[in-house]
């Protein structure tokens, strides 16, 4: 596969280690959260893969446009329509926790929705970039947080407060039998490919096979943000004082002290840096739901000075959606209907990859 | 015309931007020099039922010239019925915002300790702006006397307290150091204790001195440890690589200076036998101070006789944690994380705990008698 | 060719017609050479035409040559005779420097033209330590020769334009035919035809002609004088275009990478350069955020630095009466001040007024207490960074979307400040510069990224 591919995935890995994921995942702690992860793992990948195979075979061609033409119009506009407003969810969830997150520790004395609008107002214009410069923004991104993200991930390893003790007790739970939640949280971790929905467009060379090894390379760094994500707060902040932090990494990262660093606090460097990945995510997932919506949704009449108002039309609606939902949701509430949100995106993965089945089938007719 | 109206529409729009950018008094914006650094907070227990608690920031006031006028600060106390409170009415007595976000110490007196101290650290913890890589630390004769001591050593701009925690300006066996989310996990898990160091605020406050440290357990029951303790405690947490240890032997006295030490333990518990914890104490040193001329050949014994100190001093130790039911090392923790949960693991560590055994081996290597034999 | 009498009708009746149009220009000539039976008319304008050149040329062979029809092979056969087609053009061509020949009933046009503008001058926009120390002159021709000079190909092609509606400037576009990127050469083109200007002046007015779009913060071609980057930019397949009078040529397309590459990079060693690429980007970083990030700094999150810091810019901040955005804005204005009188002033004057305004300005700033000392080491660390840049129109550039950066730091504090470096990033990423996008990390081979399709 293209590097393009990777980014995708790594986005949505490293992305949710600072929202909801590691919360959920600690509630679970005694109780089946270990073994969720371990399932989660092959169950991610497998999807991941099923993902990349079937656009394989449609190169340069968006899920949109494979619907179109091998299924019928009836079936596809709902589809697409649901999808998109998962996709809209997903990005809302990193939207409404990352300004939750900046509200607290970074900029505590301004409004909420202040906050949250300035999010928007940068988002707006990212997501009516075109598929590829949103791909290169990611990468470059990326490519500048990945080093530090890796530095701090080494140092809260490293450093002298990590109590493995209290890792090695969380893992006697290791027999508890895994809970749905749990497992669709961490397996959220992986679907970061199901972005090729609309990203396949990018990739128009047909010679792109995604081999055993990439999947493995993918497993690898799968579990080590997994690992990450769950035992490091452990460690750092205690089996069982843990569970009673609002936001998990956070808390473990105001415990790391560069003590010669520019910035003393990593707390900060972290909030930065994720500030940077969540808006990647946040970008992606409402590129993928715009262009969806766009795809479906074409009012030819809706013109201004030769420019098609339908996307601007649909931001407008994302910020009216989102800057109500910011007022209106408490962070226990955003927890548990993040959790929600992950449960019921497992199941719809499961029936898209059944979608794929189906469209694939049609296409060798 | 049409061109025209479209440049006026920008320049409206700009104007705009500028206009909220000015307006936003209340976005947060609030400029260095209206606020005011508190660098530490004391909290001190009062007798007075109404208002338990008395609160001391000491707070850095910013001089035009830091290198010629030397550090000035200045402090605010109050007593109140709680934290939040007293702050509150604090805020109230400077022209300034307080800012809490380099707060890095936090000191508590002594008798805090056997109230609830635990409303006292959610405090801390709750409010976002304090790090929780704070040093804790407990003041004698009172967290006051220790603030407002000003060391002759304290340089400008500089804070001394933060220089004795911090380990690049004193490295020592002696200080414990104690940051407030290790504060928060040794209170909230079962079978881990939490450790403060002790200051002590001498000689009308123009010294500190920070090396004796203090245990608390569950039932608010506190163990001072001597200096001696302290650097044992160190030693077998694995929380320093260096350290000196005076050895009497029959015929030498000398102290060693040992750079690298690695302590490791087992719990052994098999039914019906005496639970063991097995302590293994390696260290690599060399001969630092002698009151005889040493003698190379013979580092073999001199190793030895550090061995035998070390164990005794080990073993008096761990005795005493056991007698007192403390456990600043955090047994309790292994014996958990090497056994499957059945949901009554602490209070089997509970009942086993005051019948543990404790045998130690020590391995001492003295490398070198020094530049001199 | 010459002008046949038989299509046109009467040749002495367009000698006639070009008299009436050149009539009130005094520095026209027209001469009838006679000698026993030869004869033959010269037309041309005095002052752009080279008279030594004209007499070696064509009067004194006029009357060494023994027969007419001697002379008419004489100069039919010399290499700088131009192709005559229309009276507009002959007339054109006459204002450029050509001469006209009235040769029996034929009209000869000769290309004598005197350019006092082909001194090759030396660099100065873009100075390096190493390599070539002279860069264009102003003169097409001679440009043309100095790239030639420098590319020995036989794929290298120019091809001769014309722009300006009014001036009527050659314009040459050249490029190496076996390199060049056929959509690149394409759009290139259709933008040189679609110019619609009176008055093309300079190379690098058609960077802002061509780019289509009204208004365009960054430069998406690439303006230098340097022949050492036009012979390494057309070994790269891009196109160079060059404008009669210009000392320098634009480079299309043009990516961010490109202006942040100095010619230098290619002549040191290997470490050695590495690092004056790392400095340059530090420096590209330092003078983009540092104003926005002292306003975040100080205003929303002065606990992000170390306490000393925050200490020590409490201190300095004592007396400032502005909040701190203004102070930031107040003395980059000032700088930038300096740097734009710099520009313009004679170059004996530059030192004293940047000392006087660097240095006195700065310290009784402080003194004032209208900016903190902080402040001033801050301005001053932008001010030498924004000069690392090695090409000017991106400092240029970077100088404005600092001030973005700032305006988000003061509304946002350090969010705002990181979400504006992402948005300028975004705004880069979405920018392409012919087809090509404009800022794209290169993994691979440059060669293999650049294909048509980058996945």
């Amino acid at each position: 596969m293209s590097r393009y591919f990777y980014y995708l995935v790594f986005v949505n890995m490293i992305a949710n280690v600072v929202a909801s994921v590691p919360k959920i995942l600690l509630l679970e702690k005694t109780e089946g959260a270990i073994l969720s992860m371990v399932l989660a793992l092959p169950l991610g990948l497998v999807l991941c893969y099923i993902v990349a195979k079937f656009f394989n075979r449609f190169p340069g061609k968006g899920l949109p446009e494979i619907m179109k033409k091998y299924l019928p119009r009836w079936f596809t506009f709902p589809i697409i329509i649901l999808i998109a407003f998962g996709w809209f969810m997903a990005g809302m969830i990193t939207l409404i926790t990352y300004s939750f997150l900046l509200k607290r520790f970074l900029t505590p004395d301004m409004p909420l929705v202040w906050i949250t609008a300035i999010f928007l107002l940068f988002i707006s214009y990212g997501i009516l970039m075109k598929t590829s410069s949103v791909l290169y923004t990611v990468e470059f991104v990326l490519v500048c947080c990945l080093p530090v993200i890796f530095i701090i991930i080494i140092k809260a390893y490293t450093t002298a407060e990590m109590e493995w003790d209290f890792v090695k007790e969380s893992m006697m739970y290791v027999y508890r039998l895994p809970t749905f939640s749990a497992l669709a949280a961490s397996t959220y971790l992986l679907l970061g490919g199901f972005n090729l929905i609309i990203f396949n467009r990018f990739f128009t060379k047909r010679k792109q096979k995604i081999t055993l090894l990439q999947i493995l390379f993918l497993g690898i760094v799968a579990f080590g943000s997994l690992f990450t994500t769950y035992f490091v707060p452990i460690g750092l902040n205690g089996f069982e004082g843990v569970e009673t932090i609002s936001y998990p990494w956070i808390t473990t990262s105001d415990a790391l002290r560069l003590e010669l660093g520019i910035i003393e606090r990593v707390l900060f460097v972290f909030l930065i840096l994720y500030l940077a990945v969540s808006f990647l995510s946040l970008l992606i997932h409402w590129h993928v739901s715009l262009e969806l919506f766009r795809s479906v949704i074409q009012i030819k009449r809706l013109k201004w000075k030769e420019k098609n108002l339908v996307p601007y039309i649909i931001i407008g609606v994302f910020w009216i959606i989102s800057l109500q939902l910011t007022k209106y949701l408490t962070e226990h509430q955003l927890t548990i209907y993040t959790s929600y949100f992950f449960d019921g995106l497992l199941i719809s993965f499961i029936a898209m990859v059944g979608l794929f089945w189906f469209i694939l089938r049609r296409a060798k007719a | 015309m049409k061109k025209r109206l479209k440049g006026t529409w920008r320049a409206f729009v700009i104007l705009f931007i500028v206009g909220t950018l000015l307006i936003q008094s209340g976005c947060g914006f609030k400029d260095i020099d209206k606020r005011i650094f508190v660098l530490s907070i004391g909290v001190d227990h009062t007798d007075n039922e109404e208002k338990p608690y008395r609160v001391i920031l000491k707070l850095s006031v910013p001089s035009g010239s830091l290198k010629e006028s030397g550090a000035e600060y200045t402090y605010l106390i109050k007593e109140s019925e709680s934290i939040s409170t007293a702050i509150r009415l604090l805020k109230t007595e400077t022209d300034k915002e307080l800012d809490f976000g380099h707060a890095k110490v936090i000191l508590f007196g002594e008798e805090i300790l056997h109230h609830d101290y635990r409303e006292i650290m959610d405090f801390f913890l709750r409010r976002r702006d304090i790090q929780t890589v704070s040093w804790v630390g407990v003041g004698k004769p009172s967290a006051e006397d220790v603030l407002t001591a000003e060391p002759n050593s304290e340089m400008a701009g500089s804070h001394a307290l933060f220089n004795y925690f911090d380990q690049n300006g004193v490295e020592s066996q002696l200080i414990v150091t104690t940051y407030l989310f290790d504060f928060r996990r040794r209170v909230l898990e079962k079978g881990i204790d939490p450790i403060l160091p002790i200051l002590i605020a001498k000689e009308n406050n123009k010294r500190i001195d920070l090396n004796k440290s203090i245990v608390v357990n569950d039932k608010n029951e506190v163990l001072t440890l001597n200096e001696k303790q302290t650097a044992i405690y160190n030693l077998l947490t694995n929380n320093i690589e260096r350290l000196d240890i005076r050895v009497h032997n029959e015929d030498v006295n000398f102290t060693v200076a040992i750079d690298t030490a690695n302590v490791g333990y087992q719990l052994i518990t098999e039914q019906k036998k005496k639970p063991i914890i097995e302590m293994d104490v390696e260290m690599i040193g060399i001969i630092q101070e002698a009151d005889m001329i040493t003698n190379p050949e013979k580092l073999r014994a001199y190793s030895n006789a550090t061995s035998k100190t070390v164990k005794k001093d080990v073993l008096e130790t761990l005795t005493q944690f056991q007698k007192n039911e403390m456990d600043p090392i955090g047994f309790g923790v292994r014996y958990k994380a090497t056994r499957l949960p059945n949901n009554k693991r602490n209070q089997e560590w509970q009942s086993l705990y005051p019948e543990v055994e404790f045998k130690i081996n020590v391995n001492a290597t003295l490398k070198s008698t020094g530049v001199i034999e | 060719m010459p002008l046949k009498g038989k299509k046109q009708v009467n040749v002495d009746e367009a000698i006639v017609g070009i008299l009436e149009e050149l009539k009130l220009t005094g520095d026209v000539v027209h001469k009838p050479l006679r000698m026993d039976d030869k004869e033959i008319e010269l037309l041309y304008i005095k002052t752009v035409v080279d008279g030594d050149q004209l007499h070696q040329l064509i009067i004194k062979p006029f009357f060494e040559l023994g027969h007419l029809h001697h002379v008419a092979s004489y100069l039919n056969s010399l290499p700088n005779q131009q192709e005559v087609q229309s009276q507009e053009q002959i007339l054109l061509d006459l204002t450029k420097g050509s001469v006209l020949v009235k040769l029996n009933k034929d009209l000869l046009l000769f290309d004598v033209k005197k350019v006092n503008t082909n001194t090759v001058r030396e660099t100065s926009v873009e100075p390096t330590i190493l390599g070539p120390q002279y860069a264009l002159s102003e003169d097409l021709a001679t440009n043309i020769n100095l790239i030639r000079q420098r590319y020995h190909k036989p794929s290298l092609t120019v091809e001769m334009h014309e722009v300006g509606s009014k001036t009527n400037q050659s314009l040459a576009v050249i490029y190496d035919q076996n390199v060049v990127k056929e959509g690149v050469l394409k759009e290139v083109n259709s933008r040189i035809s679609e110019l619609d200007q009176d008055i093309v002046q300079s190379t690098t007015q058609l960077q802002r002609f061509m780019n289509n779009r009204t208004r365009s913060l960054l430069p998406t071609m690439m303006a230098t004088e340097r022949t050492d980057r036009i012979v390494y930019n057309l070994a790269g397949g891009k196109v160079i275009l060059l404008v009669d009078g210009s000392p320098s040529t634009v480079i299309a397309p043009a990516v961010f990478f490109d202006f942040m590459t100095s010619m230098e990079d290619n002549y040191g060693l290997y470490w050695v350069t590495k690092f004056s690429k790392f400095l340059r980007y530090l420096g590209l970083f330092a003078c983009l955020i540092l104003p926005g990030l002292y306003v975040a700094a100080t205003s929303f999150n002065p606990e992000v630095f170390r306490v000393e810091l925050a200490l020590s810019i409490a201190g300095s901040r004592i007396g400032v009466p502005y909040p701190s955005f203004v102070e930031v804005l107040f003395m980059l204005i000032i700088m930038e001040l300096l740097t734009e009188a710099s520009i313009r002033l004679p170059k004996a004057v530059t030192g004293t007024a940047t000392t006087v305004g660097g240095l006195i300005l700065g310290t009784a700033a402080t003194e004032a207490a209208l900016a903190s000392n902080i402040m001033i080491i801050i301005v001053a660390a932008v001010a030498i960074s924004t000069f690392v840049i090695p090409i000017n129109e991106m400092s240029y550039a970077i100088r404005v979307i600092r001030y973005i950066l700032l305006l988000f730091a003061s509304i946002a504090g350090l969010a705002g400040l990181a979400l504006a470096l992402i948005g300028i990033l975004m705004y880069m990423t979405n920018k392409d510069s012919f087809g090509e996008p404009y800022f794209k990390i290169y993994f691979n081979q440059k060669r293999a990224e650049t294909g048509d399709n980058p996945s």
